[in-house]
Order: C-alpha cells, then structure tokens, then sequence
C-alpha cells in the first residue's frame, strides 16, 4: 500500500477546547464502565488529559513536587484543578474549581486535597486513584477510604485520540521534523551529540514545539553487540544517554527524540551516517526495514490485533522477531511518549491476540534490521488506525537510502 | 562525600528506623543512593521499582539493561532490566540479597497495581515513607556537594549571559527560552531542570510562566526563571533583564538573603514576601513549617517593585552564602 502524504505542519490546527470536552466526556465514559465515582489523578499527562491543564516540562525531580493534581467526578461536571501555575489552566474550567498547588509528600497538603474530595462527593463514592504519595496513601488509610486502580478507566479513554487529538500529534511530528530538516546537514566529524541536542532544542522552541519530553538520543551504533555497552539481557543496548563525543567518519547514528504540541508527543526516529552515504549493507537493511514496516501496515485496520501485526512482521523478516526484545514492535502516543496500544513486547502473544485495534488508535512502528558485526538501521512511522486501514502521521524523508 | 559514604549514611538511617529495604521509583532518590545519572527525562512517572537498596548489604541495585554510564561500582550483576510485565519486575526485585522476608520497605511513592503486588510478593512486608526519610537527608549538604551544585548555577548563569546578548527588539519570547536551552548544553551534558520562563513583564501583573510569540520591544524587563541539570544537580538563575539596557537586580534580594539564617522559619520568611525553595538534586520540598538549618541549599526568589531577581544560597552557621552571582 502506499503511504499517503502526512499533512503540512500549519496545514490543520486544532480546536483545543472541544479536545478537552470531549476527552473530559471519554474519561467520564470510562469512570462509568469501571464503576468508579471519583477519580483522583497525579500523574501529569493523566492531569493534562482530564484538565487541559499546561505545568513547565521539568526533571522529573522537580515535576513531582510541583505536580498538577485533578479530581474527576463521574456526574460529569467540570474537574477541579490544583496547581502551582494557575496561568496554565484553561480559561473554560470555572474559577472556583482551580486552587492552590498542592505539595503531597507533605502531610498537611494531603490532607487538604482529601478535605475537598470529601466536600465534592460522597464518604461512601467509589474512589480510584492514578499513584499515590505516601502521605496521600497514609491519610487515606486513617480516614478508612478505600480506592481502587484508576488506570483502566484512564487507558480506555486515551485509547483512541480523537481529530484534534491527532491534529496535535501531527503538528508535534511536522515540528518535530522541521527542526531535524534544519539540523541534519549540520551533522559532521567533529559534531558532538551535545551540540545537536542544543540545536534540535533551538529549532524545535523556534518552531513552536510546547516541550521536550526526553534528551535526544543521538547513539553511535557499535557494529556488533558484543563491542558494548554491556547488556544485562546480551541485547542490543538501546538508548545510551548522549555524550560530548565527537563523532567521526562513517558513524552509523540511531536518532531519537520526543517533542510535545499542547500535551501531545511526536516520536523521531531514523538513521543517520556522518560524512558519508549508507553503504550498500546499510541500504540493503534499509530496505529489509521498510518491508516489515509494509507488511505490519498491511494488517493494520479496526478489528485486527497486535498479534496480527507481529505475525506480519515476523515473515516479513523470515521467521524472526525484528525488534528490540526488550521494547516493542510498535507503541502508542498520545499524552505519554509510549502508552497503549503495545505490541509484541514481552507480554507475549496471548496477551498481542487480546490488543484489538480500534479506529482513532496510533501506532509508532520501530522494528529494527541488525546483522551483528555489520550494525543496522532503525527508523520509526507514526500511522492513526482510519475505518478502513490507516494514515500515516509522520514523514520521513529517504535521501541517500534509495 | 563519595556516594558510597552517602550510602552507608541511608543505611544508617535505615536500620535506626528498622527499614529492611528501601525501593526507590524516584530519579533523584536513586541518584542520591546510586550515583547514577540516567536518560533524562522531563514529568512525573508512576511509580516502579528502578533503584533497590537492601540494609543487609547495603548494595544498589538498578533497572537498567545497560551499565553504561552508571558508576564503576555498580556491576552488571547488580542491574535486572526493564519488562512490560511488572510481575518480572517484582521477581527481580524479591530475588535481590537482603529482599526476601522483608517486614519494612521504604518506597517513595505508589500505584495500586504494585501496592497489590508488592503485597502479594512480599505479603510480609509494610510500607513506609523513604520520600521523607532521604529529604531529612538530602537536605543537609555535604561540601561535594555544594561545589556541584555551584557549578551547575555557574552553567546557568553562563547560558543566561549568551542569551541576553543575543536580546533585542523583535526577538520572541520564545527564542528566548529557544536560545537558553541551546547554550545550556555546551557545558557538558546539560539537560534542563525546568523549561524556563523569558516574559516580557507587565506593570502591576504577577510574572508569567509560559513563552510566547510576543516579540520583545525596546526598553522591556523580561523575567527570567531557568535552571539546568548538571551532573545530577540543579542550578538555578532568576534575573530580570532589559532589552537595550543593562539587566536590573532587585534592591531587596540582599536583604532576603541575609533573612535567610540558620533557625528562621520557612513560613514566616514566606510571609514576608521572600520565596524560599530547597533545591540540590532538584527541588527540595520544604513546608511551612520548616527551619533552615546549616548545610542547606535554598532559592530566595523576590518581586521587587517589578523586578524579579534570585539567589541560591548555601546557609552557613556564620550566615548565608551566596553560590549565584
């Protein structure tokens, strides 16, 4: 099949505050079928999807304590908001429903967000939770309120993105592409991964990216995977953080890196060789890339399962499984960098066959061709699952490797 | 302090407070006990078992498929690799020396779903707070340290002065925090501790948080709040800047340094229109109730007649000292 082109970056743009009613009422929905009728989020894209609300993109050793925090209720009125950048809350949520940021690892503040669940709903309302605090899970305790796991609730309404959700990865990926556009040519002997990280960052903020999610991984490829790093598992190790070192002649690259559009991730992948063209291997992996990719795309429409696609896959690479074992053949995204739908990760098959794709689901393909002693190349492409097969969200560019 | 001696200190602390374990979901935590400075990553994530820590042997044990990059004396038979079946993970975690027939396990943090199944894993075992037991600890710094938590403002400091002199008239909010975060990673390897703020101030309006496409005009303060991330620690810069003309410090930041003592309350300094933060290896909750104490690291923040301006400082019992310009 062949790959229809993605739009432009500025070609669509979302309509924000009817993503955020509709995500709100697909949360509402979820609540609903799990039963649960207050749903208590920390997690910061679990806040963002259930509010809108926008945080600082910050180390995680700051984000957590200056997390935003949401109470959904399944009436379906407005969330209520508690947040240290109140400028970041969408002007739709009423005035009284926003308060003040809350720190939860100390025992007062968890009490507080308690006393206001308490005030919201009913003692005896059935309570989920994302995560917990300590201090949140002791203050619980002692007011006897039991809470179940708000997790499946959350995974079913994020499942499947709706337009302006996918209208926003698509721009998080257009931009996300731009900034590489402008970067690669740069790439050279003596380019250090420090440097393009810098780069990348400037061009994306420039672009209008809304935050960087992870430190771009630009990792020379060792030509086999016993020339290290070390591996736990004796696989490919895949990331490595990135270094100052300067790269040198001939340098097989594995590019990739994350960069969000109003709470939406965009996912980079390709391969890139310094100063020189793929060689005729290279090419050649390449090409063996692109048939898994075609043959996974192929089975890829509602009603088929995980399973399907890593069955495709792996007869596309004769027989064998064509990714990294310990990640996946395909991942989702959406306000997580990698969310549901997984495919073909250790969960193993019987858990692929019970993944059923659905219209609206997105998929990133990263299978991988390495033939060890010769490296490999690995690239990723974003499709949206469509009624009657899929659309591609990404567009990687091919020059040298056809 | 190498980070053996800080570990041995956990341990100490651990069997005073009869912890048998302490498992570890947070970056900062693990970095703490560990050394390690992994893939950087920006947000919250739930909680999961990446750094294990057992009294017993007071060895570190990681999530990771890789000892590249980790400290030389973490091995690779002290690493269990990642898995999307989390019950993998906990079959790693209670096969670690010193796990099994836990009573006590420190955890920083929890989901449901490993609350179940550290129950059934460990059905043994009570949960306690290690977020508060390794705060007390982080808290108080050691002169290593502080020199790293120095050279990490310095790295600040040193994007923040290339960026303003590339400010003038036309130049957007957002090429602001654009050129900031290019010039923060030619020290090293230098992710940022928070994407930061460069907005244009209003009279009267409390700062902004978030860049936009306003273009900066002659004559504009700009409120500046960045850090970086520079082996593991935090440097911050706050600062007010002028597009054509020199940046302005607040007249009352010397004045809210100086309040910063040893024995003053975190409350009342608050109250009095100073903002006080713990930072090191990140931010550093301190509550209103809090003391400073010796050792400490704090940003003192204040809004002075429109002007925004900050200091980090190292509290000393002969009075702070600043580690910022």
């Amino acid at each position: 099949m062949p790959e229809p082109p993605a739009e432009a970056v500025d070609e669509v743009a979302p309509d924000l505050a009817r993503m955020r009613r509709e995500r709100h009422a697909r949360l509402v929905d979820g609540m609903a079928d799990a039963g649960i009728e207050a749903l208590v989020l920390l997690g910061q894209s679990n806040v963002g999807y259930a509010t809108g609300a926008r945080v600082p993109a910050a180390d995680q050793a700051r984000a957590i304590h200056r997390r935003s925090v949401a109470l959904v209720t399944g009436d379906g009125a407005q969330p209520h908001l508690w947040t240290w950048f109140p400028e970041g809350a969408p002007t739709d949520l009423p005035r009284d429903h926003v308060h003040h940021g809350l720190a939860l690892d100390l025992d007062a503040d968890a009490g507080a967000l308690l006393d206001v669940v308490d005030g919201v709903v009913t003692g005896d309302a059935s309570l989920a939770v994302d995560e917990l605090t300590m201090p949140l899970r002791a203050e619980l305790r002692a007011r006897a309120r039991p809470y179940t796991d708000g997790g499946p609730a959350i995974g079913a309404a994020k499942a499947c993105k709706t337009a302006d959700e996918l209208v926003c990865i698509r721009r998080a990926q257009a931009i996300n592409e731009e900034a590489i556009a402008a970067l690669a040519p740069t790439v050279t002997e003596g380019t250090r991964g420090t440097e393009l990280t810098g780069a990348f960052l400037r061009h994306a903020f420039e672009l209008g990216a809304s935050a960087n999610n992870v430190d771009p991984i630009w990792q020379v490829m060792p030509a086999s995977i016993a020339d290290g790093p070390t591996s736990v598992t004796g696989d490919l190790v895949f990331p490595t953080v990135t270094t100052d070192r300067p790269f040198e002649r001939g340098d097989v690259i594995w590019v990739d890196n994350g960069l969000a559009y109003e709470g939406y991730m965009s996912d980079y992948g390709h391969t890139w060789v310094v100063d020189a063209e793929p060689d005729a291997g290279l090419r050649e992996q390449c090409r063996r890339w692109r048939e898994v990719v075609d043959a996974t795309l192929d089975e890829t429409r509602p009603g088929a399962t995980a399973r399907d696609l890593t069955a495709a896959a792996m007869e596309a690479a004769g027989g064998t499984r064509p990714w990294l074992p310990h990640l996946y053949l395909a991942h989702g995204t959406g306000t997580e960098s990698a969310e549901p739908p997984f495919v073909g990760t250790d969960l193993g098959d019987a858990f692929d066959e019970s993944v059923v794709l659905e219209t609206g689901m997105v998929l990133v393909l990263e299978p991988v061709a390495w033939d060890d002693g010769h490296r490999g190349f690995r690239a990723e492409q974003i499709v949206t699952v469509t009624d009657d097969g899929w659309r591609s969200l990404s567009q990687l560019t091919w020059d040298g490797w056809e | 302090m190498t980070t053996a001696a800080r570990r041995a200190r956990v341990v100490d602390r651990m069997n005073d407070a009869g912890i048998d374990v302490l498992v570890l979901g947070r970056e900062a935590n693990a970095r703490y006990v560990s050394g390690a400075d992994r893939l950087w990553l920006a947000g919250t994530r739930p909680f999961a078992p990446g750094c294990v820590l057992p009294a017993a042997t007071g060895e570190v044990h990681l999530l990771s498929i890789t000892d590249d990059g980790l400290p030389p004396d973490i091995g690779a038979d002290h690493l269990f690799p990642i898995s999307w079946n989390p019950m993998n993970i906990l079959d790693a975690l209670a096969a670690i020396r010193g796990v099994a027939g836990a009573t006590l396990i420190g955890v920083d943090g929890m989901t449901p779903l490993f609350e179940q199944l550290l129950g059934a894993t460990l059905p043994d075992a009570a949960l306690v707070d290690a977020e508060a037991l390794l705060r007390e600890l982080r808290r108080v710094k050691e002169p290593d340290e502080v020199d790293a938590i120095g050279a990490a403002v310095r790295a600040a400091e040193d994007a923040l002065t290339q960026t303003a002199g590339e400010l003038r008239a036309g130049v957007r909010e957002i090429d602001l925090k654009a050129r900031f975060e290019e010039h923060m990673t030619r020290t090293r390897l230098t992710a940022p501790a928070f994407e930061g703020t460069f907005c244009v101030a209003e009279a009267g309006a409390p700062p902004r948080t978030f860049v936009t496409d306003r273009a900066v005009r002659d004559g504009d303060r700009i409120h500046v709040r960045a850090g970086v991330m520079l082996d593991g620690f935090e440097g911050l810069v706050t600062r007010t800047l002028v597009c054509d003309g020199d940046p302005v410090r607040a007249p009352g930041l010397d004045d809210a340094v100086a309040r910063c003592r040893v024995g003053a309350r975190v409350g009342d300094l608050r109250s009095a229109g100073i903002g006080v933060e713990g930072t090191g290896l990140g931010h550093e909750e301190l509550g209103a109730d809090g003391v400073l104490l010796a050792g400490m690291t704090v940003a003192v923040e204040v809004l002075d007649d429109g002007v925004l301006d900050g200091a980090v400082v190292l509290l000393r019992a002969e009075g702070p000292q600043r580690l910022s310009t």
